[in-house]
């Protein structure tokens, strides 16, 4: 039998030693991206050149600004996780909650769909946004977006969101099914349409899991890289992304600046880590919400 | 008073009128110009059109033209894979550059698919592409037809490391002698391995480091087939062609190379954190390289040391010397070239501003930033051109230089050839094994396409 204080303890240190090794990763990376060499952790000289990319291009005038690249990479992943966060949360109650025929077929349908890797459905995918560009006011020339079809940012949203949504549509559905009927019938006996229950009853219940669902969907789209690279021009052109932006850093034939590598890494890493501190105490409640147990 | 007023009301829409009309007289077109380009060393190749649409526009005011030409840039340091299937699917959804720079053996598979144009007519109207070196133009011509513009050429010359052949015993003399015995075909491969298993043997250079080609598929290999007799294009039919003969030569002396004479270690190791120091750190004897590798090591790996100071010191460069004694050293070129995309409103315009950056100062700039050799006749007399040692020093040879097919299946031509390779060199074929294995594969891949002598 242990005493009371040697259980903590033990508890914190088998916490710290794994944790450990992902700090140490971190503090390198940090210490790196201000560093003109570093030997393990010990920086041979301090320098601010590694992050000169954010007031100055690094490879010439003629490239995107680390910003544009930025605003291009943000407005994809908000896009994205606007989309799949209200598409899934309205298919994943109406498949937690009506019957209808084709139900088990098409919850299938969207695993197996999930299960196909991306690289084998490039080809079909990009003639389908080919005809998205043909469509008139959403093919071309939106604001910000630059449409979506091919060689823009809503059209590289809207593929991602294609990938995103069984796993989306999943997940809502799990969190629907741990909300009681009680709460959902007493509102439907009162009156309530049912939008009304779903906007105001069962979405405020589920917030951890939207919560989970939009970090999940934001970090795809912020760190993708196969489908921007396939269904953009350029790492330099108009729609390019932080992923395509960093590679520009690495090259097979020329020596990869890695201290630059790692600055511009902290950089994309930056709104993931404020994204994830605005939404953890929600993930945290994740079984804070609605009663389980219900029919 | 009043009609005063009403002549200066109408003098005010006469002026606005012409003013507006002037404004609408001109058009802008904008051009997309696509290039691959290791930063910083290859930027001119965009960026000599933002310079070029300056004149460009003045030329069309004096001449009357409405038109004013817009240049966009797009250039970054992508793999070559994806960057040609940007090019295939951004022309498919008609987003694709109307510029687009490449190497020139891509011409015949997008000349066939119909997505460049010819250029032989509009190029009537540019005289100033006749300065460009004639055997340049045998490089981006297909079908008897030319489909773009030489951008830049190269040598790929053999480089040996003169500290190393120091310790090795050879005198200051017979060092600075090496380039002229490989032109006069007096120090053939084979002495070339000879010489670097002796620096094994004694340790001046670990084991597999005698001498290196490049770490991964690529147009050098090419050059050493054609050294050995090899052939790659049949002239009459414009079919690939494979010599079993030269090619059993070839597949010998890799197999040779690797394991007997300690070389080709440096065979799939990394571009920038192996190869590239490993040939720069002076750890290699000998390899062959590119003119433009010249500029990174001295910019990118030596900086420190002096840059070109410290590797004209320290490196020596050569021709690829000749298969037998006697026989004829070579290089191989490999021409990027601006392309146009067959979908391109205005070629004329595109063309136009092709030919401004195909000039002296535009190409020199280039030619001097990235050692890359000159594409024009007398370059060599041009002021800022002669400055600059490498570029004066490896001109010559442009006079052997060979080059690659320009047939839409060279890819799977090259990859089937360099699989055999890579396998002598790991010891899993047999030279024989190896030819046996590229005619195979180059029948069952190419049938018809191929002629096998």
């Amino acid at each position: 039998m242990l005493r009371p204080k040697v259980k903590p303890v033990l508890a914190y240190l088998v916490l710290i030693v794994p944790s450990s090794l992902i700090i140490l990763g971190f503090l390198w990376l940090l210490i790196t991206s201000f560093s003109t060499r570093v030997e393990g952790l010990q920086s041979l000289g301090w320098t601010l050149n590694n992050w000169r990319f954010l007031w100055e291009s690094p490879f010439g005038p003629q490239y995107p600004s680390i910003w544009a690249v930025t605003l291009n990479t943000l407005v994809m992943s908000l896009i994205m996780t606007l989309i799949v966060v209200v598409v899934s949360s309205l298919t994943g109650y109406a498949l937690s909650r009506m019957k209808f025929p084709g139900r088990k077929g098409f919850l299938s349908l969207t695993l197996i769909l999930h299960a196909f890797p991306s690289v084998t459905l490039l080809i079909p995918i990009y003639f389908v946004l080919l005809q998205i560009a043909k469509i008139p006011l959403i093919g071309r020339d939106v604001p910000l977006l630059g449409g979506f079809g091919y060689n823009t940012i809503g059209g590289v949203a809207l593929v991602m969101v294609a990938f995103q949504l069984p796993f989306g549509i999943w997940i809502m559905k799990g969190f629907f099914d741990n909300i009681s009927w009680d709460m959902e019938r007493s509102a439907l006996i009162d009156g309530a349409s049912r939008f009304k229950v779903w906007w105001q009853i069962i979405m405020p219940n589920i917030k951890p899991g939207i919560a989970a669902l939009s970090i999940f969907s934001f970090l795809t789209a912020w760190n993708a890289y196969l489908i921007p690279l396939t269904f953009t021009a350029g790492r330099a052109g108009k729609s390019a992304v932080l992923s395509l932006y960093l590679q520009n850093f690495i090259s097979e034939s020329v020596m990869t600046e890695w201290n630059a590598v790692a600055a511009v890494g902290l950089f994309q890493l930056v709104p993931v880590v404020l994204f994830f501190l605005f939404t953890q105490e929600a993930l945290l409640n994740i079984y804070g919400g609605g009663k389980k147990g219900g029919v | 008073m009043k009609r005063l007023f009403l002549l200066m009301l109408i003098g005010c829409f006469v002026v606005s009128g012409g003013l507006i009309t002037l404004g609408q007289d001109t058009e802008t077109v904008t051009i997309t110009v696509r290039c691959r380009a290791k930063p910083p060393m290859e930027d001119w190749r965009g960026n000599n059109f933002i310079l070029a649409a300056e004149g460009l526009n003045a030329d069309l005011e004096a001449a009357g033209d409405p038109r004013r030409v817009e240049v966009v840039i797009i250039q970054d340091n992508i793999d070559w894979g994806p960057y040609v299937t940007e090019f295939v699917l951004s022309y498919g959804a008609g987003e694709e550059p109307d510029i687009w720079l490449t190497g020139h053996e891509y011409i015949g598979v997008q000349a066939e698919a119909g997505r460049i144009i010819a250029l032989d007519e509009l190029m009537k109207e540019f005289p100033g592409f006749n300065n460009v070196i004639d055997s340049l133009w045998e490089s981006t011509s297909y079908k008897g037809e030319i489909w773009g513009v030489p951008q830049d050429a190269e040598a790929r010359p053999l480089y040996f490391n003169k500290a190393l052949l120091g310790e090795l015993g050879w005198t200051a003399n017979e060092i600075a002698a090496l380039p002229n015995n490989i032109e006069k075909g007096e120090f053939t491969l084979n002495d070339m391995l000879t010489v670097a298993k002796e620096a094994v043997d004694e340790g001046v250079v670990a084991d597999g480091n005698g001498f290196w080609m490049r770490p991964s598929n690529g147009p050098d290999f090419t050059a050493l087939y054609y050294a050995f007799g090899g052939e790659t294009i049949d002239v009459a039919t414009g079919k690939l062609v494979f010599n079993e003969v030269a090619g059993l030569k070839y597949y010998q002396f890799f197999y040779d190379a690797a394991q007997i004479y300690g070389s080709m270690g440096g065979l799939g190791l990394g571009w920038g954190d192996a190869w590239h120091p490993g040939v720069s750190g002076s750890k290699v004897l000998f390899w062959v390289g590119g003119t433009w590798q010249w500029a990174e090591w001295a910019e990118l790996f030596l900086k420190d040391l002096g840059g070109e100071a410290y590797m004209w010191e320290t490196f020596g460069i050569a021709l690829i010397p000749a298969a037998e004694q006697g026989g004829q050293p070579n290089s191989l070129t490999h021409p990027m070239a601006y392309l146009i995309s067959s979908q391109c409103e205005d070629p004329d315009l595109a063309l136009a501003l092709i030919d401004k950056v195909t000039d002296y100062g535009p190409n020199t700039r280039h030619a001097i930033a990235s050692t890359h050799l000159g594409i024009l006749n007398g370059q060599t007399e041009y002021k800022f051109y002669k400055d600059s040692r490498l570029l004066s020093e490896t001109l010559y040879m442009l006079d052997y230089t060979t080059f690659l097919p320009n047939n839409p299946y060279w890819g799977p031509y090259s990859t089937i050839t360099y699989e055999a390779l890579a396998a002598v060199v790991g010891d899993d074929f047999t030279p024989q094994e190896a030819v046996e294995f590229v005619v195979d594969g180059l029948q069952r891949e190419l049938g018809d396409d191929v002629i096998i002598r």
